[in-house]
């Protein structure tokens, strides 16, 4: 299969995403049913291209074809299969074209599922994704075109570096991508209410879904390159406030609130201009994100192009895009009152304050992140921003968001009773100070420990105390709607990664030992016995294997592998061993040959750690749960409840933004 | 109507905030077109250079200490035989050897003494003189942390200028030469 | 050429080194933590370094440099073994645990010069290890944490702190969060006042059955 048919694909899917952002919002402006009948065709046919060349491009790595310049450089004749097709989004070019066909996947689901939705709306936010896709397209085309060829055509490629050859580098990309592009349906669905005017906030409820969606993939996405990070990097840390971690984490923070505001949207009629610019904001930070990492901007980013052709396109697209949604936002955006009223004391109030907390922490992330560069811009001196500014003042941030969290919920829309929240303070603080004293009589000494303990207590017990009370209240059957339980899987997991961050933090014992064959080391409760080093053999490594048994009291708990291996390329990478346990894990790294036969050895003993992604994965749960409620299934054929706000003279300008 | 009517300036400044931010990130990549963001300043640029006594090359019996190169200025160029980016920066050094008009002195940092005579002798010797810190314990002092760099250091041994990474004609005649000229020219 | 790290993966391991690059050495965007191994290490099967000529583009200047580097890393790969290995576990003879801790906790806040993604303490460059021995040692001497860092900052600046100090320069940086959490304030407590009603005025309402 020829290479450059997959250029071409790509070329003809330029082409019918300038179609896409153009026929079906015309239609929509004028009432055209078959200009806006042609959305779903052109959608259709936009993904079948896309695919084509991804496609091709994972056939050429298949097939081991070095002619293309992006396979020889990602690829090697003895990497293992799996590594090949993963190696495909190994690179700059390579991860654009996933990205591409991520978007193109949210956009056909959106054909398939979004049916029901009113003909109008629907043609707006597949002509929004359209333009999303035409301007990739183009900086993919134009910028980072992954067919490039190679000639003379070398026997063998340079190998894939060994630190991606790994199931978590095979899977993160793909989840945390489903999460970025994802929000670009929730930006679609904001952009298509500002563009047909809409007043009634219907369209919130229909965007919901797919905003839980592509949040919970996104959490899946952090969590597993968090998780990576930890076994592969072999210093047992799990978020290092890196910018290219922070540009993943910042629509996360932007996801979570928006959530929150959309059910008060949905439900209330409320905060209608905040939700819409929140969707603006996290689509925003998704391409802000992506911006980041290829710009070359940023110095820990080990990122891709440096070639400033790309980072200025980027740029530009990001201007185009999010500056022309906030201008749209600017001149159309409903009034800011509206909605049902509440009381100081009520749901909303709470989720406003958490709304406040997540985006000021987003904001903060971001001033962290870009700081360094504000410094040499403007020559005054290089400075590093670190985990000890990011982890302290995040802490600061989510302490006013942990302790509202239980009320949330016990709370009622519109005037909470107060009866109830004094009732649910003093449960939840007996709860919490008896956790901490328990924890205390076990050995947790440390006021940061007892922090986590009780910070954790207090936000399950909240979620516990819901959902008792729920079961008492509710009739049979009706109890736990979808919503509500997506709901209280993702509270509990917060829950859940309070404990396992902090306590890790605290509790963690990290031993470097230089240890002769017999040796032994205790670290925590556990004593660490080395037996010696041996040499072994992999599909496209050679390894220096150690043996460490791990015992606790004389009664032997496992062995462990930890190996050094040395690639076909000659790098050197380091597997440690990890005995993985609910409640701990145990951790061993293979230093170096000291000599005598003896090696250097790094040694953790690592409690809770896993509760970080498990928390993770219960928030992720949570999320893709709420999706399940039968409040989103839409009925049969919505008729547009819209009433024009205005007549339509504005299309000059909105041609000229490029949004119609 | 109503809506139109009242527009609250306050919906304006999502939009005020994110340009600012667009114009703040083209100026970072105009920077960033120029700078190399990995290259950090030197603290020492204009405060003494830290006193040293390492070994020569040619003679490890014989030392050289700052003390004996107060007098006149000097380039002091760190380079190791490892070190591929030097090898790019060394076809640049031959040539300027003699044109720089004061002694240009090798730091062989962190390099197996018979592997820098082995590298010096395969593509030639530019300096006038090589000392080798092996441990590199003495190049923190200098706050050196990779290779190559280059400092000018005047008569009175006080740091005048660094260079991060390899020297190259433009820094030179842009750079370099300028501050060189500034010190003859200043009777140091 | 080695692509440098894959996208968005909360990876510190700097690459996009040319091959063969040592460790130290001052290349944009290069952070080598591995050594490579002299060629007879080497397992069979994986095809000798070709050199390979390529599509020139406008990143042309730094390909062929690559060849050139392809050519000397037999050479370079042999000296760099003799030298220190470049994955440093460092076991350091700390006289009890409250020593270590301070030791993990000093250097975690410090930054690798060479792999500038890093903390002094996670990092596996030669020059994290030597600093780490420095740093040891100066600890053994009785110096506090401030000396050591004002020690190290005044050779290496500012930099080589991942706290950013208090000062004039970095006054946007610590008091923008607070200004920033200010505003929104106001903003919620001026929205908060212009909806909520007093709380009697509000019908029950149960909303949507939750």
């Amino acid at each position: 299969m020829n290479p450059e048919l997959g250029q071409v694909a790509l070329i003809l899917a330029l082409l019918l995403s300038g179609l896409q952002c153009v026929l079906p919002i015309i239609g929509a402006w004028h009432g055209s049913r078959p200009l806006m009948a042609t959305a779903r065709s052109l959608a259709i046919g936009q993904f079948v291209f896309v695919a084509l060349a991804f496609g091709i491009l994972m056939w050429s790595f298949w097939i081991n074809d070095f002619s293309v310049a992006y396979v020889a450089q990602n690829s090697n004749l003895s990497l293992p299969w799996f590594y090949k097709l993963s190696a495909v989004w190994g690179a700059h070019e390579g991860s654009l074209l996933l990205w591409m066909l991520i978007l193109n996947l949210w956009t056909v689901a959106l054909v398939v599922l979004g049916g029901k939705l009113p003909e109008a709306f629907f043609s707006r936010v597949i002509g929004v994704l359209g333009f999303v896709a035409f301007g990739f397209l183009l900086y993919m085309i134009t910028t980072s075109n992954p067919f490039l060829r190679l000639f003379p055509v070398p026997p063998n490629g340079a190998d894939l570096n060994p630190v991606l050859q790994d199931p978590g580098l095979v899977f993160h990309p793909p989840t945390l991508y489903m999460g970025y592009v994802g929000f670009s349906v929730a930006f679609a669905f904001a952009i298509a209410s500002l563009l047909g005017g809409e007043l009634k906030s219907t369209w919130v409820r229909w965007a919901r879904p797919w905003t839980n969606i592509a949040w919970g993939f996104l959490t899946l996405g952090i969590v597993a390159g968090s998780a990576w990070a930890y076994y592969e990097l072999g210093w047992g840390g799990w978020w290092f406030w890196d910018p290219v971690e922070n540009a993943s984490f910042m629509p996360w923070l932007i996801g979570a609130a928006l959530i929150h505001a959309q059910a008060i949207t949905d439900k209330r009629d409320g905060l209608r201009a905040w939700t819409l610019l929140l969707s603006i904001f996290g689509f925003a930070f998704s391409l802000l994100g992506t911006f980041l990492v290829r710009s070359g901007l940023l110095t820990s980013v080990h990122a891709f192009a440096f070639a400033p052709a790309r980072g200025l396109f980027i740029l530009v697209y990001l201007a185009v895009v999010v500056g022309g949604s906030l201008l749209l936002y600017a001149l159309r955006a409903p009034k800011v009152t509206g909605g049902k009223s509440f009381a100081l004391a009520s749901r909303e109030t709470l989720m406003v304050i958490g709304n406040l907390m997540l985006t000021v922490a987003c904001a903060m992330v971001l001033l962290g992140t870009l700081y360094p560069l504000v410094g040499e811009a403007l020559n005054i001196g290089r400075i590093s921003v670190g985990p000890p500014y990011f982890g302290p003042l995040f802490l600061l941030l989510m302490t006013p968001l942990v302790l509202a969290l239980p009320f949330g919920p016990l709370s009622r829309w519109g005037k909470a009773d107060l009866k109830v929240w004094r009732n649910a303070l003093i449960r939840i603080v007996a709860l919490a100070v008896v956790a901490g004293i328990i924890a205390f009589i076990v050995g947790a000494h440390g006021w940061y420990q007892l922090l986590g303990v009780t910070a954790a207590t207090w936000v399950m017990a909240g979620v516990a105390l819901f959902a008792i009370k729920r079961w008492r209240e509710a009739p049979r059957g009706k109890r736990y709607p979808f919503e509500m339980l997506g709901m209280m899987l993702a509270h509990f997991g917060i829950g859940v990664f309070i404990a396992g961050a902090i306590l890790t933090r605290s509790m963690s014992v990290e031993q470097d030992v230089s240890m002769r064959p017999g040796a032994s080391v205790d670290v925590g409760a556990y004593d660490f016995h080395f037996n010696g080093v041996t040499e072994t053999q992999g599909p496209n490594y050679r390894a220096q294997q150690g043996t460490v048994v791990i015992t606790r009291n004389g009664k032997q708990i496992v062995t462990l592998h930890p190996q050094k291996r040395t690639y076909s390329g000659g790098q050197v990478q380091t597997e440690a061993a990890i005995e993985a346990g609910v409640f701990r894990d145990l951790y061993v790294s293979l230093g170096d040959a000291i000599g005598d036969g003896a090696w250097s050895l790094r040694v953790y003993d690592k409690p809770f750690v896993r509760w970080i992604w498990g928390g993770g994965v219960f928030m992720m749960l949570g999320g893709f749960v709420v999706v399940l409620d039968k409040r989103f299934r839409l009925k049969r054929a919505v008729e547009p409840e819209t009433v024009r706000v205005k007549p339509v003279p504005e299309s000059p300008r909105k041609l000229a933004e490029g949004e119609a | 109507m109503n809506e139109a009517a009242r527009k609250p300036f306050g919906r304006f400044v999502p939009l005020i905030v994110f340009a600012a931010l667009v114009a703040f990130f083209v100026v970072g990549l105009v920077w960033n077109q120029t700078h190399d963001a990995r290259f950090v300043p030197s603290p020492l640029i204009d405060k003494p250079a830290p006193t040293f006594r390492l070994p020569r090359l040619e003679q490890p019996t014989q030392f050289v200490t700052k003390a004996d190169l107060l007098g006149k200025p000097y380039l002091l160029n760190v380079f190791a035989s490892w070190c591929f980016a030097c090898g790019d920066e060394h076809p640049t050094l031959m040539a300027y050897r003699d044109k720089f008009g004061i002694p240009l002195i090798g730091y062989d940092y962190k390099d197996a003494p018979q592997d820098a005579r082995a590298w010096l002798q395969r593509h030639g010797d530019p300096y006038h003189e090589v000392i080798t810190d092996q441990s590199g314990d003495t190049a923190i002092n200098f706050g050196v942390y990779g290779a190559p760099e280059t400092y000018l250091i005047d008569a009175k041994g006080v740091i005048r200028y660094k260079h991060i990474g390899p020297l190259t004609p433009e820094v030179i005649a842009k750079d370099l030469e300028p501050k060189i000229r500034a010190l003859d020219g200043a009777g140091t | 050429m080695k692509r440098l790290l894959a996208m968005l993966c909360p990876s510190p391991l700097g690459r996009g080194c040319p091959e063969g690059a040592g460790e130290g050495t001052h290349v944009a965007g290069c952070c080598v933590d591995f050594v490579p191994s002299p060629p007879t290490a080497l397992p069979k099967g994986g095809g000798s370094k070709t050199e390979f000529s390529l599509v020139a583009t406008g990143e042309g200047k730094s390909r062929l440099r690559h060849i050139r580097h392809v050519i000397a890393v037999v050479a370079i790969a042999f000296a760099l073994a003799l030298s220190a290995s470049a994955f440093a576990i460092d076991p350091l003879p700390f006289r009890n645990n409250a020593q270590r801790d301070r030791f993990q906790h000093l250097t975690s806040e410090l930054r690798c010069m060479v792999c500038q993604d890093e903390s002094l303490l996670s990092s596996n460059a030669d020059f994290a290890k030597q600093l780490r021995r420095q740093i040891f040692d100066m600890m053994q001497q009785g110096k506090s944490d401030k000396e050591i860092k004002d020690w190290l900052v005044a050779r290496y600046s500012t930099f080589i702190l991942y706290d950013p100090p208090l000062a004039p320069s970095t006054i946007a940086l610590w008091f923008g969060t607070p200004v920033i959490l200010l505003a929104g304030g106001v903003v919620v407590v001026v929205l908060l006042r212009r909806r909520a009603r007093p709380a009697d005025s509000i019908a029950e309402d149960s909303g949507d059955d939750w």
